[in-house]
């Protein structure tokens, strides 16, 4: 009995864990019957964008698509291309590998109606086969988007079995800026054009088109910066060098101290400084005022120093005959001298806000979205050099037309400065000379 | 001290550092007396003549203005200087104002007079100089001797009680000399009290009430122009007097 017993309950033991093993089995061949047919691995489009890395839509592409066998025979494939795609003149290509080897395969493929249809002549049974197809070149849809590929596959016994989803790929949306680029990709001067090393580095069209665009905002910003930088710089250089003319000592020591620190030292340094050392002290500033503040301060020593020369370049005998004519101090000054100093300091004052508007390039350092940030950005990631020249462009676009106004404005000074030229020939002992011109 | 005089120079003394350039001068100028100081370059005479309006600050001395001590402390030197008409040698006139500008500019912010008084006796100034149809002009548009006239014409429009000539004609060219020359005149002739320091020996001789001869920071002659010129006194009178004739 208890070996009877003991048998019998060895038996069903044994029986329960077949039942089990057999349920088990069950369950993953029901799985395996159910087969997906072909487990999608990839899906990419190829940046179509000279400036980046991005996709963009209607700009010819080239979609990879990749998947790998499961050991189902794959008879079909049906792809469900993404919604808006244009593929008028799409070819498909289609490679299967086996590991690192590529095997014959003949299938028949065409695109029709937004899909893409992959027929084999011979099942693929093997498991662990990566199909890949290829579509180029394809439009991706103008509006951008997050894409995904679906599809169906079709097995040996005519079963069709649905594909899992592909990873998405982000388009983004066309703009002229880019058509123009993408027409640019396509034109043979352009590619002749580029295949000069010097001109595609320095001049590459797309670059040129694409950069201007990009580096608007900047030149807004930097323009922004200078113009209410020097604004400000104004009474506050006007102010110095008053202070620094006038009669009280410890006012005349201080503003020379502050004129000599700031012209004294480089601007590069003072954006540092007042950069970096402002939050240790937690005090925050929004980057583009503070960058304002820096800019205006720097300028107003240079400003102070331009403002004196100019005053001190008026003739003595000025303020002896408005003193003469019983003038006080600040009639002189606000009658005589600084109307006569505002004509011959504008030329120098043009001048200064000329390198106050290249200088905000030194913003760039400290993040301030300039000009040159910008072009540093795109070129760090294009490589390629001609956002710089758009950049300089920009600069020029502002200080050539400044830069002809201050040799106008000197000429006509030097018109006014000497009489004596024009009408006749004097012996004047003084000498008209315009404010020294001061530089960096 | 009820004497006539409107400008009273007692022991005036003046150096530049060690170089001492008035050496106590005495001078009394009356009304309507016109004063001719000659001298050779450096004897201080310019600098006597920018002492009566403070341009120049006299070390010791005293200055009065009838019969205001200008060189006493406290006095509104501006104030002063309302009454002291002056004339540069480089006329320096304001460049970017118009004569009738020059003329006006003063006589609005120092005497406040209305802007159409200021205009009215610009432009009656302007024509007693000859300049009636230059006041629009910049200073950069008249020649050397219009512009000396019309700073003449800006110092008059202050109602001066005497006017200051520092070389007036030195810096002109020769024909452009007798156009203000003949202002002068006849300014003298007006009765304007006048202290003109300059080189031109036939006005002073033709105008001057009195000659003042000046060397080395002193008063060396002084009377009437016919005394100083045919009878000088003083060799280094003659020797100048010959030098320039």
């Amino acid at each position: 009995m208890t070996r009877y017993t003991r048998s019998t309950l060895a038996t069903r033991l044994f029986q329960k864990a077949l039942a089990i093993m057999l349920v088990l089995f069950a369950v993953i061949s029901f799985c395996n019957q159910n087969a997906y047919g072909l487990e999608v691995q990839k899906f990419s489009a190829r940046p179509n964008q000279t400036s980046g890395s991005t996709v963009v839509g209607g700009v010819p592409t080239r979609l990879t698509w990749e998947a790998t066998t499961d050991g189902s025979a794959v008879k079909e494939i049906e792809l469900t291309l993404p919604e808006g795609s244009k593929t008028d003149d799409a070819k498909l290509s289609v490679s299967v590998l086996d590991g690192l080897e590529r095997l014959e395969t003949e299938s028949n493929s065409s695109i029709a109606d937004g899909k893409a249809n992959i027929n084999f002549a011979k099942p693929l049974e093997k498991e662990g086969l990566l199909v890949r197809v290829q579509i180029e070149p394809i439009s991706l849809d103008a509006q951008g988007g997050s894409y995904t590929m679906k599809g169906q596959a079709r097995l040996a016994d005519s079963s069709v079995v649905e594909l899992n989803e592909s990873p998405a790929i982000v388009v983004e949306a066309n703009s002229p800026v880019q058509s123009i680029v993408s027409w640019l990709d396509n034109q043979e001067w352009v590619a002749a054009w580029n295949s000069n090393k010097f001109l595609n580095t320095f001049f590459k069209p797309q670059l040129i088109v694409s950069s201007a665009v990009d580096l608007f905002n900047g030149w807004l910003m930097a323009l922004g910066l200078v113009a209410l930088g020097f604004p400000l710089a104004i009474p506050l250089g006007l102010a110095f060098a008053f202070l620094r003319m006038g009669g009280i000592k410890i006012a005349k020591f201080l503003a020379g101290l502050y004129i000599n620190i700031i012209r004294g030292t480089p601007l590069f340094l003072q954006v540092y400084i007042a950069f970096f050392g402002l939050p240790l002290l937690g005090i925050t500033i929004n980057n583009f005022l503070l960058g304002v503040l820096i800019l205006a301060m720097n300028s107003s020593a240079y400003l102070a120093e331009i403002f004196r020369a100019g005053i001190q370049s008026i003739n003595k005998g000025q303020f002896e005959a408005a003193a003469s004519l019983g003038m006080n101090k600040a009639q002189s000054m606000f009658y005589v001298i600084i109307p006569q100093t505002i004509k011959r300091v504008i030329p120098t004052m043009t001048s200064e806000f000329i390198l106050l508007y290249k200088d905000t390039s030194l913003l760039s350092s400290v993040g301030v979205m300039e000009l040159m940030m910008f072009s540093k950005n795109i070129t760090a990631t294009t490589g390629n050099i001609t956002p710089y020249i758009v950049a300089a462009g920009y600069y020029l676009l502002v200080t050539t037309p400044m830069i002809k106004l201050v040799s106008t404005l000197e000429r006509k000074l030097d018109d006014s400065a000497r009489p004596e030229i024009k009408v006749e020939a004097e012996t004047s002992g003084h000498s008209l000379s315009a404010a020294n011109h001061e530089s960096r | 001290m009820a004497n006539n005089a409107v400008v009273r120079i007692e022991n005036l003394k003046k150096s530049y550092g060690k170089l001492k350039v008035l050496n106590g001068v005495d001078l009394e100028i009356d009304k309507g007396e016109v004063v001719v100081i000659l001298g050779p370059s450096g004897s201080g005479k310019s600098t006597l003549l920018r002492c009566v309006n403070l341009l120049e600050e006299p070390d010791s001395g005293k200055i009065f203005f009838r019969d205001q001590e200008i060189t006493a402390k406290g006095v509104n030197v501006s104030k002063l200087r309302e009454h002291i008409g002056m004339v540069f040698q480089h006329f320096n006139l304001f460049p970017h104002l118009s004569a009738l500008g020059n003329v006006m500019l003063a006589q609005e912010k120092v005497l406040k007079r209305s802007k159409e008084e200021a205009r009215q006796i610009a432009l009656k100034q302007l024509e007693l100089v000859g300049l009636a149809d230059r006041v629009d002009h910049k200073p950069s548009q008249l020649s050397g001797g219009q512009q000396q006239r019309v700073a003449i014409a800006r110092a008059l429009a202050m109602d001066p009680y005497v006017m200051l000539f520092d070389e007036a004609t030195s810096a002109l060219d020769p024909e452009l000399v007798r156009g203000v020359l003949d202002v002068m005149r006849k300014l003298a002739e007006e009765g304007m009290t006048m202290i003109v320091v300059t080189h031109e020996m036939k006005f002073a001789r033709e105008v001057a009430d009195r000659v003042v001869f000046m060397d080395g920071g002193y008063i060396i002659e002084e009377g009437k122009p016919e005394e100083v010129f045919e009878h000088p006194k003083h060799e280094r009178t003659k020797e100048f007097l010959g030098n320039i004739s």
